[in-house]
Order: structure tokens, then sequence, then C-alpha cells
């Protein structure tokens, strides 16, 4: 499937553009202290920099919806699975890392990520053992610093 | 005088030494590393510095940054696979002078003209940043907050391919730089109830997350295939060294690249890529040998990669006198500055001279040891261009994950980390340039605290932001420059369109 780059630049620009749109709107009202000190609003600066923001994403937005570039974006399902893949990997890896400890975590990063990168022979499990090992002792020992395991959890 | 004496002692105590030359080697292994780059390098290296003294880090990491770059040109010569934008000028001819079997020759004057275009920089950058910081020490809060958005702008513009992307991530960067404790009141802002967000957002758990992290993913996420296209062996001992010959045709570019690079690399933005491209064109157009150009030409490569090292040492000059990163590469050196206590500034001069002196000795010693590094081992440099990126990337992966760990001990972090790793992934799909967003992120501290020392001085009036001549010039530079690179941007898509336009018929 491809799509004109501009459109998805557009579309962006606007998804980008509700960040500042929701601070400015709704979290500043919460989140930004609304004192008044030496005679100016606390919110004088962090007002200015999300105004900013979003006035620069509506530029984009309207740069891209008038644009007349003919560029296209391929989007290929293979590649969106891969993303996903990599995507979920990563999240999966953390929360081993935050319940089991890092070792495993470190493990299960290796072997899936050098499976996903089609390195799936002896070399890739002997790395999966010996890299998360050596550098939980390396950083015990020289560094003094212990990585989260189940032991220390 | 006493001072310089005294870094001297200070760079050439062993222990010192040895960390500069760990840094060099690191830098050059891990940039020679196809999808592997100096701003990784130094990024990776950040938390194993933490627990050293300010100079033999910063020594350390700026072996790294120089490691790095010179480390990208062997990748880019040997396998056709540039690590950097800016190694993308060396790729033609030095990659044409491998296929003739001369890839060592052309790794050489790739040395030698790295180190003598980093060099020059790096004496310009110490003759001048202390007279840049004194002027600097003039500012007030109206001069600085113009100065800051101006070196924004052109960052923002500069980066990318988009000028509004460009300057829109770095509004993004210096939004999240308000989250923390408000820097009058001391309330927290932005913090949403978590007191790991009371102290900021981790500077470290940003960089690498955006730098190493989310580079990674792209970079697996390509499963980039090398091509083992076959180098074959010199023929001669000529086609493993630098001849008299070459050193005459050296010389010319070198000096050109060099100090077009330096210039380049004084203005926050501009980056190595353009350093290179115009140490390239300027050898082209002196060329003696024009004919070669593209065919594997010696001239080439020297104005190429002495355009592209003199940027180094030359931004570090914004970065010394005025506290501003000229680009990625020396924002990660703020952060380490930061994280080692330092306030990069013109202040610095006077609040920690033996570190900025440390460093000055530091730049030439490293940019000694990589000449001697790698004219000693280029051979085993050269292995590390074909090294299986898929087994070294989920290992990489798992060493920056230690790395933001080791700094706080903190699984928040590395949490943060991953959550960054993600945004700069998808900044870099949505072509958002991410290094406007972390030196956004960097400068709002700065442009901060100036802004509202103005607005307290005025009540208010936003006119006092025009109520300077200094300030008023840098808000016409900022103007102006985003007008010229804006037309030039212009320029150079149509040319590129043309010549798309030109093969495709």
């Amino acid at each position: 499937m491809t799509v004109r780059r501009c459109l998805v630049d557009a579309w962006i620009a606007i998804a980008i553009g509700l960040i500042p749109a929701t601070l400015l709107f709704w979290i500043f009202d919460k989140e930004v202290p609304r004192s008044i000190s030496y005679d100016i609003s606390e919110r004088i600066y962090p007002e200015a920099v999300a105004w900013s923001w979003l006035l620069l994403a509506l530029l984009q937005a309207i740069v891209s919806f008038v644009s007349k570039d003919k560029e296209v974006i391929h989007l290929n399902a293979s590649q969106a699975k891969f993303q996903l893949l990599l995507l979920s990997v990563v999240f999966a890896g953390f929360f081993i890392l935050l319940y089991i400890g890092y070792i495993v975590g470190a493990m299960f990063y290796i072997i899936a990520m050098s499976w996903m990168l089609r390195e799936r022979g002896w070399p890739a499990r002997v790395l999966a053992i010996a890299v998360p090992l050596v550098v939980y002792v390396v950083m015990e020992l020289a560094f003094d610093v212990r990585l989260p395991s189940i032991i220390n959890t | 005088m006493e001072l310089v004496v005294a870094a001297f002692y200070e760079v050439f105590a062993p222990g010192n030494l040895i960390f500069l030359v760990a840094g060099v080697v690191s830098g050059v292994v891990l940039g020679a590393i196809p999808g592997l780059s100096a701003t990784m390098a130094i990024a990776l290296i950040i938390p194993f510095t933490l627990t050293l003294d300010p100079v033999p880090a910063l020594l350390m990491m700026t072996g790294a940054y120089k490691g790095g770059i010179f480390g990208g040109s062997i990748a880019a010569i040997l396998i056709k696979a540039p690590g950097t934008s800016a190694a993308a000028a060396t790729v033609e001819d030095g990659h044409a002078l491998a296929k003739k079997g001369k890839g060592l020759k052309a790794l050489k004057v790739s040395l030698v003209a790295s180190v003598i275009g980093d060099t020059f920089s790096d004496i310009v950058l110490i003759i001048s940043a202390a007279q840049l910081a004194r002027v600097a020490l003039q500012f007030g809060p109206v001069e600085y907050t113009a100065m800051t958005v101006f070196a924004l702008t052109i960052v923002g513009s500069a980066a990318g391919r988009s000028l509004i992307k460009g300057v829109m991530s770095a509004a993004a960067g210096l939004t999240l730089a308000l989250v923390g404790l408000d820097p009058t009141t001391g309330v927290p802002r932005l913090a949403f109830g978590v007191i790991d967000f009371y102290g900021g957002i981790s500077l470290l758990a940003l960089l690498i997350g955006m730098l190493t992290i989310a580079e990674l993913l792209r970079q697996m996420e390509q499963r980039r295939s090398i091509s083992r296209a076959h180098i074959p062996p010199p023929a001669t001992r000529d086609d493993t060294r630098i001849t008299r010959e070459d050193a005459g045709l050296m010389v010319r570019p070198i000096i050109g690249g060099s100090v077009l690079g330096t210039i380049i690399g004084i203005i926050p933005g501009l980056g190595p890529t353009l350093g290179a491209f115009l140490g390239y064109d300027n050898a082209w157009r002196f060329a003696r040998r024009p004919e070669q150009f593209g065919k594997g030409s010696v001239e080439g490569i020297a104005g190429a990669e002495s355009g592209n090292n003199a940027v180094s040492g030359a931004n570090l000059i914004p970065l010394l006198g005025l506290g501003i990163p000229g680009d990625v590469e020396a924002a990660i050196l703020i952060g380490a500055f930061l994280i080692q206590g330092l306030s990069p500034g013109p202040l610095i001069f006077q609040e920690a001279p033996q570190v900025v002196y440390g460093l000055y000795v530091g730049l030439i010693v490293a940019n000694v040891t990589l000449l001697l590094a790698g004219a000693l081992a280029i051979r085993f440099y050269t292995r590390m261009a074909g090294v299986r990126t898929g087994l070294l990337f989920p290992v990489v992966f798992v060493l920056a994950i230690v790395g933001i760990y080791a700094f706080q001990q903190s699984l928040f972090d590395v949490g943060l980390a991953f959550f960054f790793g993600v945004v700069g992934y998808l900044m870099a799909k949505a072509d958002i340039p991410r290094t406007t967003f972390i030196i956004g992120f960097i400068l709002g501290p700065l442009l901060e605290d100036n802004f509202r020392r103005a607005m307290q001085i005025s009540s208010g009036d936003y006119g006092i932001l025009f109520s300077s001549h200094l300030g008023n010039g840098f808000w016409i530079a900022a103007i102006v420059s985003v007008i010229w690179i804006s037309y030039h941007r212009r320029k150079r898509s149509r040319t590129e369109k043309g010549r798309q336009n030109g093969e495709s018929q």
C-alpha cells in the first residue's frame, strides 16, 4: 500500500499538536503552579513554550495538507509486523527485568533479538548465557553495582 | 602557565592516559561497526565514567568521540556503509580505492586528514573559547534569551529535512525540560505526583534512550545486509601506504577542509556533514587531478575527512564559551559535564579552569593517540567492519540497559530510557530530528532562567526582549539564518529531484 508522505506528515503533526494542546488546556491547570512571583506568573514560560510547540505543529499540518509534493511512502505488512514484534520484545524484556531480574531479562533480549535478526545458531545461545553473567560479575566487582536479580529484589 | 603545566601532569598521569587510550580505541572499534556511530559510542561510555573524576571522564569521552568519527570512515571505505551522514562524502572515493586493492592507503589518508583537521580546530578552540567566554560574561538575560533562541532556531532548521519539524522538535524538548521543580518557587511542576520526576527527567536516560536504544531499534529493523564485496589484496607496497606523491596531493585539500570545517563547527547546528561536503567540494575545485574524483581520489578523501573532523573541535567553542551545544555530540558532552557537576559556559573558565585546560591538553593528546593507535592497529580495526551485527546489536542493547541502571541504580530510569527509545524510534520514522529535541531539552533551563529574569526586570513586558542591540543582532541572525537555510534546502531538493528525473528518463 502506498500513501502520500505529505498527508502522513499532516496527520502526524496533528497528533503531535494534541500534546501541547492537552498541556495548555488541561494539564497545566493541574500541574503548573499558578502563583505570581516578582510580578510575573509562574506559567509565563511554560505557556510560551507550549504555545510555540502548538503553533509549529499547526503550521506543519497546514503546510503538509496544502503541499503538492507527490512523494509516497510504501507501507509494508511484513515490516509493520517486524516493528510490532520488536517493540513487544522491548516491553516484554522490561517486565522480565522488573519482576524476575537482570540476568533472565538480558538473556531474553539477546535470544529474542538475535533470533529476529536471523542469528539462530550456537553463537547466539553462547552469547545469551555468557554476556549477562560476565557483565553481572564485572559490574559487581569493578563498579560495585549489583544489577537487579531475584536474589536481591 | 601553571594551569597548563598542571593540565599536562593530570593528562599524563598513568591512570588518566589509560582512560584516554581506552576511549580512543573503543570509539574506533564501535565506530567501525556498521550501524554504530561516534554518538552511540560516547552515549554508551558515559555511565562508565560516573565514578571517575571530571578530567579522566571527559578525556575518555572526547577520545571515544574522535575515535568514533575515524571509525565511521573504516566502514565507509571498506564496505560502503557510512556509519554517519558525515562519512558519506568519503564513501565514493574511499570505496573506489578499496576496490582497487588500495583500502589501507585510503584508510591511512583518512586517518592523517582526520587528525590534522581535528588538531587544527582544537588549536582554534584553545585560542578562541576563553575570548568568547569573556565577551559572553557581558551578556544579560535579554542577550542570553535571544542567543538561545537563535541557537535553537539554527539547530532546528539545519537538522533533518523539514525546517518546521526541526524547530517543533526543539520546542518539544524545551517543554520536556519543564518537568521537575519550578526553579523559582521549588514547587513540583508536571511531575504528576511521581517523586522520581521531582529532580527532572534523567538526562542520561534521555540520551541513551534517544541515541542508543532508538538507533539500535532502527538498525535492527533495517536488518542491514552488509555487502561483503570482494576487496582485492594490494598489488604493491605503495598500495598500502601514503607515498610522497600522495602526501603532496593531500596538502591543499587538508588545509582547505580544516579551515572550512572549523568555520562550520563554530556555528551551532551546521554539523560535520556540511563540513565534510564543503571540504570535498573545496578539494574538487582546487584539485590537481579532478578526473580522479569519484574513482578513488586521495584529494577527495583528504578534503572530506579533514572537513568532517575539523568540526568536532570547533563545536566545543560555543559549548565552552557560551554553554550552547553545536551538535548532538556536543550535547552529550554537555550532559557529561552536568553529570560531573559542572556547567559549561563562560563561568567554567573561572569555576573549573583545571578541567578546561585538562580538556585542551587531552584533545591534542587524543589526536596523537588516535594517529598512533590508528597506524599501529589499522588491520585489526578493519575486521570490525565485517562483524556480525545480528549478534552484536542485542549485546549492545543489553550494555545500554546496564549503563542506565548503573547511573542511579534505578529501574525507573531504565523504563524511562525505553520510553525515550520508542519515542526516538517513532520520531526517526516520522522524519523528526532527535538532535534538536535533545538540544532543546538541554538548553531549556538556560532559556527559562534568562527569559524569566528578563520578564522580572520588565514586570512582564515582552518589549524588553528587543531592547538590546546585541540581543536584536541575535534575533536578526535567527531570522536571516532560517531564510538562508530554507533557501538552500529548497535549492538542494530541486537539484535532487532534477537529478532523479534525469536518471529515471
